[in-house]
């Protein structure tokens, strides 16, 4: 009974260290027994250690994004070799965010990155696309719409170090790229018609190629339907009348809501 | 697109063919798309279409030259092309006998060249600059006249081969080579066919009409505007006069929205050097996995043919099929750079490259075997292939030799890259699209394409120091995605948006002018400022909106979606 408790203690995202002074508190005589029966766990179980000290995890490089808030508690940034789901419809103002994180990624690293976007042309999954955006977008069709470079240049973004394609089928049209690491970042932006097995094809080529897969939904992210390829699930809602933004993690964050980012 | 046009004199005692082969074997180091414009035992005039090999010169040059180079790639082209072919060490007399034009369309290119003759002009001269622009609208009657004699000869051979093609329908037609050549040879206009006689009224109205307006150059008839000139001296005249002086940055508004080489003859060589291989199967086969195979050992076989080496760059294969019932298809394994196909990398890429055109003819069959009512349908297995190299250029020695000497000081690393990114971007079924910035502030004219976007080409600048602080500025306010086509915005009347308000526009007045001016536009748009807002809906989506100074007549206007 004992053990089940600090095995609850131990669950990621849960601050334990006023349950051990409380226990000190109440029994003080029985801390080494408690501290022993830690190690006993971790050792049998491959448990990791509490994330309330990130020296202590195991070395993975990590992207941050340069907003201490979010990287705080991404424990220092998203891991490379992994996959990231974000919800991020169009037009909420999701994506400056992702270009954070790309930004540093060109800056600190000098890597390159591949943004993937939907063909509009042909796509078979459009119409009903347009139609959940006509009610959100003020009636303006997606459909015609291509990247403006000068603004992602704005955004910091180096435009000599990225690239852009246009895909209904990534999978099969990037066929190469999953096996080659010169995109150590790849975006894949409103993908079409991506699978389950699709999912555990990109996790295990980010891991093999230590990239950084991010997977931009058109949607907000919900516990209903999760994702056990994607290493950390998230999305940021901002607030543009209160002047506000927080990072909700439905997977991989410290907490599962953030403080304020702006 | 961008052409050049080269002249070359013969040197010495050089004959009429060894001096075509001369000047051919550069051609076909710049691109395998050239045309012989005119030539005879003292010089050889040529017409050379960059399309298809653009990727490859760009990356070359950004390689010798850097990619902090102040020169667009045309600029660049420019000066290698005047290091090279003016340089003492290839044998010639320094800016003597040579003489090139980069154009956006093949027919400066002619008049440029004419130009320079008659006024011995020798060097590099890039029509988008304001010397060759200035030396360009002093083009004289004379040198008029000689290009529209030529234009004409051209088409008129065009015209009777495709007469005596018709003339022999049904029969057995004797078609040579320079026949099938000629065939497709441009010369329509307007759907109309070339007619020799109403083209020398024309032209005989428009000699009258400057001798009588005393216009004293061509450039001052052009200003005429498009609808004058059709309606006094024809369409194909007027159309040959747009070719000649709508320069590059009014392109976009009226001429080259179809191919800049419509309507022209453009005469293109064929090599006939044939290189391919062929393969007669045991086994009829039908699916990749059956023929992958025995295909990529098929390209490791036409990577070691006789007369392919380093030098030689393929731009298109054909892959020629033969199936069971003797029916043949052919698929093009295309490639989006230049590819050497000796090296074994490269043959992968061809490989990945036919995997996918076999997939979607595989598809196109089944769809086709899906909408047939015969139960019974047999798959269609191939028997049979051949591998042939469709288009190729093959480059000089020493021009490759030229090319490795990087004047710029270069990061090692980031051409290691760029060799990198052309490896997997060979391998790929789609673009990838890399852009940068361009000394503009309008939105729409504010980046472009590293492909150059169409018709653009020349207009392509490098951002300078001082432009690029105010550039940001600007584009920090607007958002990451644009619409093709402004798009109204319906529910404006939302209380609880909210607004800001971003920049003021003023559309580009003096090019509005200037086209008005040559009539190429009706009236400059009244609607020349814009001010620009950020517009946040109460459900937290970001537009940029628009709407023009005159509120009453112009409506919101959606431009672009932040993030």
């Amino acid at each position: 009974m004992q053990n089940t408790n600090i095995i609850e203690n131990l669950e990621p995202g849960h601050t334990n260290r006023m349950d051990w002074q409380e226990r000190e508190a109440v029994a003080p005589k029985s801390r080494q027994k408690l501290l022993e029966d830690i190690a006993y766990l971790r050792q049998t179980l491959n448990l990791r250690k509490t994330a309330d000290d990130p020296a202590s995890l195991p070395s993975i490089e990590r992207l941050n994004s340069g907003v201490t808030e979010l990287d705080r508690q991404l424990r220092g940034g998203l891991p490379y070799g992994s996959v990231v789901e974000w919800g991020c419809p169009l037009g909420k103002g999701g994506r400056k965010w992702v270009l954070k994180f790309l930004k540093n990624a060109q800056m600190q690293r000098s890597q390159w990155v591949l943004w993937v976007s939907p063909k509009e042309e042909g796509n078979p999954k459009k119409p009903s696309l347009r139609s959940l955006h006509q009610s959100n977008l003020c009636n303006v069709d997606t459909g015609n719409l291509r990247i403006y470079p000068p603004a992602w240049h704005a955004q910091g973004i180096d435009l000599k170090r990225i690239r852009f394609a246009q895909s209904n089928a990534a999978m099969r049209d990037f066929r190469p790229m999953w096996s080659d690491d010169f995109f150590q970042i790849i975006v894949l932006d409103r993908p079409v018609g991506l699978r389950k097995e699709d999912f555990a094809f990109l996790h295990q080529s980010a891991r093999r190629q230590k990239s950084l897969i991010f997977i931009l939904r058109d949607h907000y992210l919900s516990n209903s339907y999760g994702n056990v390829w994607a290493k950390t699930r998230m999305q940021i809602y901002q607030d543009h009348l209160r002047h506000t933004a927080k990072a909700h993690f439905l997977r991989g964050g410290l907490t599962s809501m953030s403080e304020d980012l702006l | 697109m961008l052409f050049v046009g080269l002249h070359m004199q013969s040197q010495g005692n050089e004959s009429k063919e060894d001096l075509l082969e001369r000047v051919g074997g550069l051609a076909t180091s710049i691109s395998p798309q050239w045309m012989v414009w005119s030539h005879s035992a003292d010089h050889c005039r040529l017409l050379i279409n960059l399309e298809v090999t653009e990727s490859y010169w760009k990356i070359q040059l950004q390689k010798k030259y850097g990619s902090t180079s102040k020169y667009s790639w045309c600029g660049m082209l420019r000066n290698f092309l005047e290091e090279f072919l003016m340089d003492d060490k290839q044998g010639r007399q320094k800016g003597q006998e040579t003489s090139v034009v980069l154009a956006s369309h093949p027919w400066q290119c002619v008049l440029m060249l004419e130009h320079m003759q008659q006024r011995s002009l020798h060097g590099v001269y890039l029509l988008s600059e304001k010397l060759a622009e200035n030396v360009f609208q002093d083009i004289s009657w004379g040198s008029w006249w000689s290009c529209i004699h030529k234009l004409s000869t051209h088409w008129n051979n065009a015209l009777s081969c495709s007469q005596k093609s018709k003339n022999y329908e049904g029969e057995n037609w004797p078609k040579s080579l320079n026949d099938l050549r000629l065939l497709s040879v441009d010369h329509f206009v307007d759907g109309k066919p070339f007619d020799q006689r109403s083209w020398t009224r024309s032209v005989e109205r428009l000699s009258r009409a400057c001798r009588v307006l005393d216009r004293s150059t061509p450039y001052q008839i052009f200003v005429l505007g498009k609808s004058q000139l059709a309606r006094r001296y024809g369409k194909r005249l007027a159309r040959v006069m747009q070719w000649s002086f709508s320069s590059h940055k009014e392109t976009s508004f009226s001429l080259f929205k179809s191919s800049p080489l419509q309507s022209f003859p453009w005469d293109s060589h064929v090599d006939a050097t044939d290189i391919s291989i062929e393969r007669n199967l045991d086994h009829p086969v039908s699916s990749w996995e059956q023929c992958s195979l025995a295909l990529e050992e098929d390209f490791s076989r036409l990577g070691s043919h006789s007369q392919v080496d380093a030098s030689l760059f393929v731009l298109s294969l054909e892959w020629r099929l033969t199936f069971s019932d003797m029916s043949l298809t052919t698929l093009p394994v295309l490639f989006r750079y230049p590819t050497q196909i000796c090296f074994l990398s490269h043959q992968k890429a061809a490989l990945t490259q036919a995997y996918y055109t076999f997939e979607d003819m595989q598809s196109h069959l089944q769809a086709r075997d899906a909408s047939t009512e015969d139960l019974f349908i047999e798959p269609k297995s191939i028997v049979r292939w051949e591998l042939c190299i469709s288009k190729k250029m093959r480059s000089l020695p020493a021009m490759k030799r030229f090319l490795d000497i990087n004047t710029a000081s270069s990061d090692a690393s980031s051409q290691e890259d760029l060799e990198r990114l052309q490896n997997l971007e060979i391998q790929l079924p789609v673009a990838l699209e890399g852009f940068s910035l361009q000394e503009d502030w309008p939105y729409q004219d504010s980046y472009s394409n590293k492909d150059g976007r169409p018709g653009n080409d020349l207009d392509q600048t490098v951002v300078g120091a001082g432009s690029l602080c105010s550039i940001q500025a600007t584009a920090a306010v607007r958002p990451l995605y644009i619409f093709d086509q402004p798009q109204e915005l319906k529910r404006v009347k939302n209380t609880g948006a909210l607004w800001s308000f971003c920049e003021r526009v003023m559309s580009k007045w003096w090019v509005s002018c200037k086209l008005k001016k040559q009539k190429l536009i009706q009236e400059p748009k009244n609607n020349q400022i814009q001010n620009f807002y950020k517009f946040v809906s109460t459900d937290g989506n970001q537009l940029w909106v628009s709407q023009g100074s005159n509120r009453d007549e112009n409506p919101w206007m959606v431009h672009g979606i932040y993030a």
